[in-house]
């Protein structure tokens, strides 16, 4: 890396900015903009508007549900893959990643096959009493698959790179093995860790797609913050939109720096 | 092979991380993707052609296959260009703009999506000055392409860069030493290694173009046979109850990520054939 | 504490890595596994520790079966090859985990385990060192750092992976030193892995030579470098001459040359005909091409001082490449220039079968 020197240099980093300028940084300046631009009093009504309430309380639910139980399951996954060989190791690693390039309309409808009245489990859901579909358990459900790979996609590089050795060494000193894992594996992997769940955090309550299609959209009671900005936006009120969105671009603002945050502390 | 299974294994967990592991991909992950066949394989296959090849849903592959096409071409021209920016050359602000190529992944879609629509509305920042030359993004087949385009801008870049950045100087300085042409190090030298890269970056964000879903019906206008794409005809099939039309349209797009996601693996073994050379 | 290796076998998919080994290793040696990269040391020294499991076979602690134990319940110290220090602990906590870790019943007070850690770094010479983390420490520290944490649980046996690998050739050299003498001081017997002839021959009592998961040789040092038993542990020792040559009664015809018996060794089960010759580089001397004790005459292509020693390289008759190893002063009144036709006298040559190994 170098400083640049010629003038195609400065030409390159001029259009890369551009361009960034353009669709990255304008788009983001521009939330907060229109959220504030009839001023902090209209802002703050938007924000503690009671459906706005709700949906930012059940979005902040789904997340506290989904993000412990995607890092529980990145842990064990990671931890399969990366310290033993079995068979059909590659096809486990490969079927994590599938909700990954799988559709978010896509992966509600297949929820709404799986617990839809017409679905797999329907019949048997419809007999027993219990309703998921169109349900805050929808939601958590639809979320958990959609955020399924990324706690264990940041754990499991990290972890085939670091190697087993460190266990062992553990294992023969005489530690257990829940003593090896909290002492010695997961100081290894916390910043890793601590990152994928930041990611999961951010998507679970962002996902729009998925949510939109198996939570049958009743306001104030099963609508997240995503849908809750499509109702206002799809009702003009384009300002309290934008209020409810900028609650979710701040968000995101805090996942970009964590995940700064922790580049800066690996030196790279 | 049964030999090793009964073996002990060294560090403990096996069976309760392997079992964890197993029995959430079958009920999260696996699951909800047999149910979907099932939904679907229980039309027969004339219902299924029917509902696949119909007017309406060939309308929506055009619509989204160019559109992803063309927000690809962006993607891979605008990503090469970052990554080449952020790996080569040392400027105030360049860390800040390596964390802002993730926005893309940390913003909703919906709110890419609002916000998207209301900077190229009529009204907007974007939208004002370009209406008067005539470019009519917002509700057009041009606003499907940049809310695509937004939505997968970080895959070329982070595929490309850390390929870029392994690249040892010394090759360069090999390749200059030899008399080469800095355009004749990008072509002989540097191209060949980030291609496998570019190549799965570029397939990556063409695939996630295509289920895109949330960025888009905000500024597609949603005009049947004209702005619409495949998610959203599967949302308005599952709001009329169509629930076979629904299971048919969506099975396309697994398939075609499916299809996109075997890609990205072929080009990858590709790719690692080069890498245990060095 | 001894260790009993009973038929030992293991098999990574269809690589046998281990094949049916049995060794005996006696309380309070310090034995060297010695073999190229491939032989199987390792995995012998992991069975061993518990970190990898025979296939078959069975491995006795004291006389007691251990081979279905985890290397938790072995209280073995296993030093790494990498030391596999926790980088995320200082040296004190590196070296007290394995107390830390102990069942609260076992586990000794915190002012005992304090002043147990400090002695062991005191000994291992890191006491001043111990608020650092490991990522602060040279490769030669690091590794004393790995010893002590390993001596900390007070194992019955001590083994180590390639204890010298990663470190350079000075640091080693000080490092062997260092292990030889704490071996001394702590008698506790010490199982070490290494592809170094020199560093197995110069540390241990005893050294077991590995080739292909089976045993080649095993011997005090002196008795493995005066005596190789097999030609694979002529190739292995290096600087030995491979010739080809034909057995006649209990002596050898070399070219036209008849050698005998009292300059051959020819091992059990060679028969009469064809056979193969190793003669080790310290066995030629230099002789005029006429002299009549020249078995062969060469051409010099190169040659090397070393301290007291002259390595020299010449070509034969047939193209092949022949070492000489002899003492600086034998040359002087021979005047050697390259391409020089010399005269070389075996003083001993080994027979083998031909085609063995």
């Amino acid at each position: 890396m170098h400083a640049p020197t010629e003038p195609r240099h400065y030409l390159l980093i001029g259009l890369a900015m551009a361009v960034s300028a353009i669709f990255l940084v304008v788009p983001l300046v521009s939330i907060f903009a229109v959220a504030f631009s009839r001023g902090w009093e209209v802002y703050l009504g938007n924000i503690i508007e009671p459906a706005t309430l709700h949906a930012i309380w059940l979005t902040v639910l789904a997340a506290l549900v989904c993000v412990p139980i995607n890092t529980v399951f990145g842990i064990a996954v990671a931890w399969a893959v990366s310290r033993y060989d079995f068979r059909g190791r590659r096809l486990l690693i490969s079927v994590i990643e599938v909700p990954f390039s799988v559709s978010p309309i896509v992966a509600g409808v297949t929820y709404l096959f799986l617990y839809g009245t017409q679905g797999l489990f329907g019949p048997a859901l419809q007999a027993a009493g219990i309703q998921i579909m169109f349900t805050v358990w929808a939601i958590f459900l639809v979320s958990l698959f959609v955020t399924a790979p990324f706690v264990a996609r940041e754990l499991i590089p990290l972890m085939q790179a670091q190697g087993s050795e460190d266990e062992e060494a553990a294992i023969s000193l005489g530690a257990s093995g829940w003593q090896t894992f909290r002492l010695v594996t997961l100081p290894n992997i916390r910043w890793a860790l601590l990152y994928g769940a930041v990611l999961t955090n951010a998507r679970v309550m962002g996902e729009f797609g998925a949510v939109s299609v198996v939570s049958g959209n009743i306001r104030g009671q099963t609508n997240t913050l995503p849908l809750q900005v499509e109702l206002l936006f799809n009702d003009f009120n384009t300002v309290g939109a934008f209020a409810a969105a900028s609650t979710l671009a701040f968000i995101a603002l805090v996942t970009l720096i964590v995940k700064y945050a922790l580049e800066l502390r690996e030196g790279t | 092979m049964t030999r090793i299974d009964r073996r002990r294994r060294v560090l403990p967990g096996f069976g309760l991380s392997l079992g964890v592991a197993l029995t959430y991909v079958a009920i999260i992950i696996i699951l909800p993707l047999i149910a979907m066949g099932i939904q679907t394989t229980s039309l027969g296959w004339d219902a299924f052609w029917r509902i696949i090849t119909s007017d309406r849903a060939v309308a929506t592959y055009r619509v989204t296959l160019s559109a992803a096409g063309l927000a690809t071409l962006f993607n891979a021209g605008f990503g090469l260009l970052m990554a080449w920016v952020l790996v080569r050359y040392r400027f105030p602000g360049r860390r800040l703009l390596d964390a802002l190529v993730d926005l893309p992944f940390a913003l909703p879609t919906a709110v890419a999506g609002i916000t998207l629509v209301t900077l190229f509305g009529p009204n907007g920042w974007y939208g004002s000055l370009l209406e008067p030359l005539g470019i009519k993004v917002a509700y057009a087949p041009l606003g499907i392409a940049v809310a695509m385009a937004f939505t997968s801008i970080p895959f070329v870049i982070r595929t490309v860069q850390p390929v870029l950045e392994d690249i040892a100087p010394d090759i360069e300085e090999a390749a200059r030493s030899l008399g080469a042409r800095p355009w004749q190090i990008f072509g002989y030298v540097i191209w060949p290694l980030i291609l496998p890269a570019f190549l799965a970056g570029s397939t990556l964000a063409f695939a996630r173009s295509l289920g895109e879903f949330g960025a888009v019906i905000f500024i597609a206008g949603n005009l049947p046979f004209q702005t619409e794409v495949t998610s959203l005809l599967i949302y308005i099939r599952l709001d009329e109850f169509d629930y076979p039309a629904a299971a048919a349209l969506a099975s396309v797009l697994l398939v075609a990520a499916f299809v996109l996601l075997l890609v990205t693996n072929s080009i990858q073994i590709w790719a690692m054939r080069h890498a245990r050379t060095d | 504490m001894s260790i009993r290796i009973e038929n030992v076998t293991r098999v990574f998919g269809d690589f046998p890595a281990v094949r049916n080994l049995t060794l005996e290793i006696e309380a309070g040696e310090l034995l060297a596994l010695l073999g190229p990269s491939g032989s199987g040391k390792t995995t012998l020294l992991r069975m061993i520790a518990g970190l990898d499991f025979p296939d078959s076979g069975r491995i006795l602690l004291d006389g007691e079966d251990a081979t279905g134990l985890g290397a938790g319940e072995r209280r073995i110290g296993f030093v790494f090859q990498h030391y596999a220090l926790f980088r995320h602990m200082t040296v004190r906590d590196n070296v007290d985990f394995g107390l830390r870790v102990m069942p609260r019943a076992a586990r000794p007070s915190r002012a005992e385990r304090q002043a147990w850690v400090m002695e062991l770094l005191e000994r291992v010479g890191l006491a001043h060192l111990a608020g650092r983390f490991p990522a602060q420490l040279s490769g030669g520290q690091r590794q004393r750092v790995a010893l002590a944490r390993a001596l900390a649980i007070r194992p019955r046996v001590l083994l180590l992976d390639e204890p010298f690998g990663a470190l350079d050739a000075a640091v080693r050299k000080d490092l062997r030193r260092w292990l030889r003498n704490l071996h001394v001081e702590v008698p506790v017997t010490t199982v070490f892995v290494t592809h170094d002839q020199e560093e197995a021959l110069d540390v241990a009592n005893r050294v077991v030579v590995m080739n292909a998961g089976r045993i080649e040789q095993v011997g005090e040092p002196r008795e493995v470098d005066a005596a190789p038993a097999s030609p694979f542990m002529y190739r292995f020792l290096g600087h030995a001459n491979r010739l080809s040559v034909e057995v006649v009664g209990d002596g050898v015809r070399l070219g036209n040359r008849l050698i005998d018996a009292a300059r051959v060794d020819i091992a059990p089960g060679v028969p009469e005909g064809p056979a193969e010759a190793y003669v080790r580089a310290h066995e030629v001397v230099l002789v005029p091409p006429s002299d009549p004790r020249a078995d062969m005459t060469a051409r010099l292509v190169h040659s090397m001082a070393r301290g007291g020693l002259l390595r020299l390289e010449f070509v034969g008759a047939d193209g092949e490449l022949f070492e000489a190893e002899i003492p600086r002063e034998d040359c002087e009144d021979l005047a050697l220039a390259r391409d020089e036709i010399v005269g070389l006298h075996l003083r001993r040559m080994h027979i083998f079968p031909k085609g063995h190994g």
